[in-house]
């Protein structure tokens, strides 16, 4: 694979060093000696998948995968296949950067162009290396005398690659390229323990505290919804037919779900809990991918979703990012109509009209608030002063209706049942008091309603509608209607138009603070005329 | 008073309706040689800029005024006008520009001498010069005047240098436009003056001939005692010297104004306006280099024996260019000029005074500049602005100080306590950062540097 040189093949450069023996080598800002590209050989594969995910777990895979290309390279001579990963980086700071990770994935990092590459800056050389001798010299070494003449340039093809080091150089042939990104989807999950005392005692959940993706196999995906929605667990899913699979599964969206139900879901055989590591990519809970696929969108090419499942062993893709339904829709509901189950007689119906009888109000010592007030009009004085004193939820719920024997005050509010306002015919003490005994159901205050008929009989049989009042003005007159578009609003019926007048806008009174300009004034003939300085004095 | 200047600002007036241009003063403001009129005419616009007071309220420079003006203002009626509440107004938002919080003195007869011998640099420099008949020993005379009045020990408490601050810094930043008139003769320069209108005859030029421009005055070449003053004016107020230390007289040293940078709100405003600044590099380098050259250090840390001036100060970098004074854009040939001024004129600033310190002042000084980069890694501009342009051995001093950090740790405590807590990223930055200056500062310079300057600060402090 290598051929050990007796003499030294690469000499440091030195401070300011501007030409090279070696073609396409030039100094950056710093000085270093770089190329345009940069080669790593890995000597297996997990080194270069160590590679991968430490850089993008430090900077984002997108930036290099551009650029990169990967090829299985086999030595010339002595034989050995190594992996090369090329890559651009005319930049001393990225060489850097790429030299650090490869050193820590125990690889070795070069710098050149083209067919030739030496070995990048280290503590002995921190302006990198050039070469001792001329390039063709070093390859016929390496080639043993065989190969092409020296004379008549370096000798390489079109698919090798020549690397020099300190003490060898070695010749590779490219024999496979590899795409990266078919590299990086095909890679094996890791493994990631989880805690024993179950996902609950972690806070974190696993990675699962904010989201959690749950995919659910066909023939328990009814029962899961079932036990879900039992458990009034806010979801949403969607169901995806996976490669293999002739039935879609369930793949459901949970967020922020309780530990207790994520320990629960997870042993059950079929249900699988994965962690939404970026927005197309999720991985089961207890696997991690090699790489940081959060830095590594266009390692994911599409619009697809991807599904990593560690204990499958499988990635699944998903045409489309998932578009989640509300789970709601998802559970099945089965409707049964009942049917009678004997039979009975029909009744004999005959007519009631002997039974007729009359609604009318009789007196009563219920006490009821108060929901209206019919404010005579020869009062109306006294209610255009106290309107200043209801307070202002009152005031805004409040409306009115011009009656023949006065203004009818109707709090609004109260219809709704819920107690909390304060209506205004509490307020105001003017007038006869009204209280409502059925929703839109108005009588004077110490008055019942007789029978006591269920309130919303009496609403229908007095034929309301929506909003609309009905109002007993007195024992023994009939009820008046009142249609809900001749309400007026109380506050809006009380004041009249308002005027705006412009405001008159004041600009700051201090002016901001800049530098101040030199103006020169001119200076006469006889400026300094008369100039006495403390010296003359 | 008859024979003051004070006939001067009602001719000037007189001219200057003449030229036919706008009127760049106050007209109702009361004559220049009465202290309202100094105050209203020189003073508010100096600190507040033309807008404090209306439009067009500019600096006005007249002829030279002198002690025994002084004393005349004083003497006469409105010298009331010093402590009005409009006045001190003023002065309180032109401080708390600096600090949210100014305490300032009440304006006194020493403050009145500062802001004359202001006028008087400004009148010294003023293009109309060479119209005036006099003895060019009355100009010299004018000089040692001026001086005299910019003669000031160092201020007592930090107040008082707040107040002589805002004289001198809005000094520093006064502007001045010109109006350059194209001619068929070449273009002509008038320097904070409207073009006489003799020079808008009938078929002469063109009103659209004339164009202005806005240029900062102490960046402009000046007559040769102007810049014998310049050391003057910057020696008065120390602050103003550390603000600005690229404009610092020679042998000026930050240990002189520590005192600011060990009060919590001045270090702030210090270490941000330095970092405002587009050559901070350049003036870290400046402060460094000064602080090394007044501990004596130099030559230790950096084996060879570096010149005898601090690189990057303007007056040495203007030294290097081989800038002299200059008369720049005389309006008309022979109008201007000192041909009788000695150029190799001297230093006549007074030395630099001995500075007292202790160990504490150095750290401060090393904690502001430490923070300086802290606060340029913080707004991400920190990598782009350091270049390899400047190698001088004041940067490069200035540049090895965080890497000095975790040395300096015991006694000036780690900036990245409570920031790297709530930024990650930010401490990551900051490592990456000081890894990048690693690469740039020689490792023989950051030992001499631990071997020598971190011992003035940690020497004696308690394990």
């Amino acid at each position: 694979m290598l051929r050990a040189m007796a003499r030294a093949l690469l000499e440091p450069v030195a401070a300011g060093q501007t030409r090279f023996r070696m073609q396409g080598l030039t100094p950056d800002a710093r000085g270093i000696a770089v190329g345009r590209e940069a080669l790593v050989v890995f000597q297996s594969l997990d080194r270069l998948v160590s590679f991968l995910g430490a850089y993008s777990v430090e900077a984002s895979l997108d930036v290099l995968l551009p650029s990169m290309t990967l090829e299985r390279g086999r030595a010339t001579v002595g034989g050995g296949v190594v992996l090369l990963l090329r890559c651009e980086a005319a930049d001393g700071y990225a060489l850097d950067r790429l030299s650090r990770l490869a050193g820590a994935a125990r690889s070795q990092l070069y710098a050149g162009a083209g067919s030739v590459f030496v070995r990048y800056r280290e503590s002995a050389a921190p302006f990198g290396y050039d070469l001792a001798a001329s390039l063709a010299e070093l390859l016929a070494e390496v080639r043993g005398g065989a190969g092409p003449d020296p004379s008549r340039g370096t000798g390489l093809t079109v698919d090798e690659v020549a690397v020099v080091d300190h003490d060898f150089a070695s010749i590779y042939r490219s024999a496979e390229r590899i795409d990266p990104i078919s590299l990086i989807q095909r890679l094996e999950l890791r493994q990631r323990p989880l805690p024993l005392t179950g996902l609950a005692s972690d806070p974190e959940l696993a990675g699962l505290r904010d989201m959690a993706l749950v995919l659910v196999a066909p023939g328990i995906a009814e029962r899961v919804l079932a036990y879900l929605w039992r458990k009034e667990v806010p979801m949403a899913g969607v169901r995806v037919t996976l490669s293999e699979d002739r039935r879609p599964s369930l793949l459901l969206r949970l967020r922020q779900p309780r530990g207790r139900l994520l320990d629960v879901l997870r042993p059950i055989p079929g249900v699988e809990l994965l962690v939404p590591v970026s927005p197309r990519a999720a991985v089961e809970v207890g696997y991690v991918h090699p790489i940081h696929l959060a830095s590594a969108s266009s390692c994911l090419p599409g619009d697809e979703m991807y599904l990593f499942r560690g204990r499958a062993g499988r990635v699944e893709r998903i045409d489309g990012a998932p578009r989640f339904v509300d789970g709601r829709y998802l559970v099945q509901t089965e409707v049964h109509l009942r049917e009678a189950e004997f039979e009975v007689d029909p009744v004999e119906m005959r007519d009631a009209g002997q039974l007729r009888i009359d609604l009318r109000l009789q007196p009563s010592s219920r006490v009821r608030e108060p929901r209206a007030t019919l404010v005579p009009w020869a009062q109306i004085e006294y209610l255009r002063r106290l309107i200043y004193l209801i307070p202002p939820s009152a005031l805004a719920a409040a409306r009115m209706v011009p009656l023949r024997d006065g203004l009818m005050v109707l709090s609004g509010g109260g219809r709704r049942g819920d107690g909390r306002t304060l209506s205004a015919g509490t307020v105001l003490p003017l007038g006869q008091r009204f209280a409502e005994v059925a929703p839109g159901v108005l009588i004077p205050d110490g008055q019942e309603l007789w029978p006591r008929l269920r309130p919303q009989l009496v609403r229908e049989l007095l034929n309301l509608e929506g909003d609309d009042y009905a109002v007993f003005l007195a024992p023994g007159s009939d009820p008046i209607h009142i249609a809900d578009e001749q309400l007026l609003a109380l506050d809006a019926a009380v004041v009249g138009t308002l005027e705006t007048q412009e405001a008159a806008l004041v600009e700051p009174s201090l002016p901001a603070l800049e530098p101040g300009s030199v103006s020169n004034e001119r200076l006469g003939r006889f400026a300094l005329w008369g100039f006495r300085s403390q010296q003359d004095s | 008073m008859s024979n003051l200047p004070a006939h001067e600002p009602d001719a000037s007036s007189g001219d200057s309706s003449d030229a036919g241009q706008r009127r760049l003063g106050p007209v109702s403001a009361p004559p220049m040689a009465t202290l309202p009129g100094f105050l209203a005419r020189f003073v508010v616009p100096l600190l507040g800029g033309p807008g404090v007071g209306g439009d067009g309220h500019w600096v006005e420079v007249h002829a030279p005024m002198s002690a025994t003006d002084r004393e005349a203002m004083l003497a006469s009626k409105g010298s009331g006008a010093l402590l009005s509440s409009e006045f001190s107004t003023l002065r309180t938002r032109a401080a708390q520009r600096l600090v949210a919080e100014p305490h300032l003195p009440d304006p006194n007869v020493d403050e009145l001498s500062l802001w004359l011998g202001l006028h008087g640099v400004l009148a010294l420099d003023h293009p109309d010069i060479s119209r005036v008949w006099t003895r060019s020993k009355t100009w010299q005379r004018v000089e040692t005047e001026t001086r005299a009045l910019l003669a000031f020990a160092r201020p007592r408490a930090m107040d008082e240098a707040l107040a002589r601050h805002l004289a001198v810094g809005a000094f520093l930043e006064l502007r001045r436009v010109d109006h350059i008139v194209a001619t068929p003769d070449g273009e002509l320069r008038y320097r904070g003056q409207a073009p006489p209108r003799r020079r808008f005859s009938l078929f002469g030029a063109d009103p659209v001939d004339v164009r202005s421009e806005s240029v900062r005055w102490i960046e402009r070449p000046h007559r040769a005692a102007v810049q014998r003053l310049l050391p003057d004016v910057m020696w008065v107020s120390p602050l103003t010297a550390l603000l600005a230390p690229g404009w610092a007289p020679p042998g000026w040293s930050p240990l002189m104004a520590a005192t600011f940078l060990r009060s919590r709100p001045y270090a702030r405003a210090v270490c941000h306006t330095w970092a405002r600044e587009r050559e901070w590099v350049r003036l870290g380098g400046i402060v460094a280099g000064s602080l090394l050259r007044t501990l004596e250090l130099v030559a230790e840390v950096f084996a060879d024996k570096p010149g005898p001036g601090v690189p990057g100060v303007v007056a040495a970098m203007r030294r290097d260019a081989g800038e002299g004074s200059s008369d720049e854009g005389a309006p008309e040939t022979g109008e201007a000029g000192e041909a009788g001024e000695p150029e190799e004129g001297a230093r006549l600033a007074l030395p630099a005074p001995k500075v007292e310190f202790d160990r504490h002042d150095v750290g401060a000084v090393l904690g502001a500049l430490i923070h300086l980069h802290l606060i340029k890694v913080l707004e991400f501009d920190a990598r782009i602005s350091i270049g390899l342009s400047a190698r001088d051995w004041a940067v490069q001093t200035f540049l090895a100080l965080p890497l000095l950090l975790s040395r300096l740790e015991p006694v000036l405590g780690s900036p990245l306590d409570e920031l790297a807590l709530a930024d990650e990223s930010f401490a990551r930055r900051w490592e990456e950062y000081r890894e990048h200056l690693a690469g740039l500062v020689p490792r023989t310079v950051v030992e001499n540097l631990v071997a020598t300057l971190v011992q003035r600060v940690v020497q004696r402090h308690p394990q």
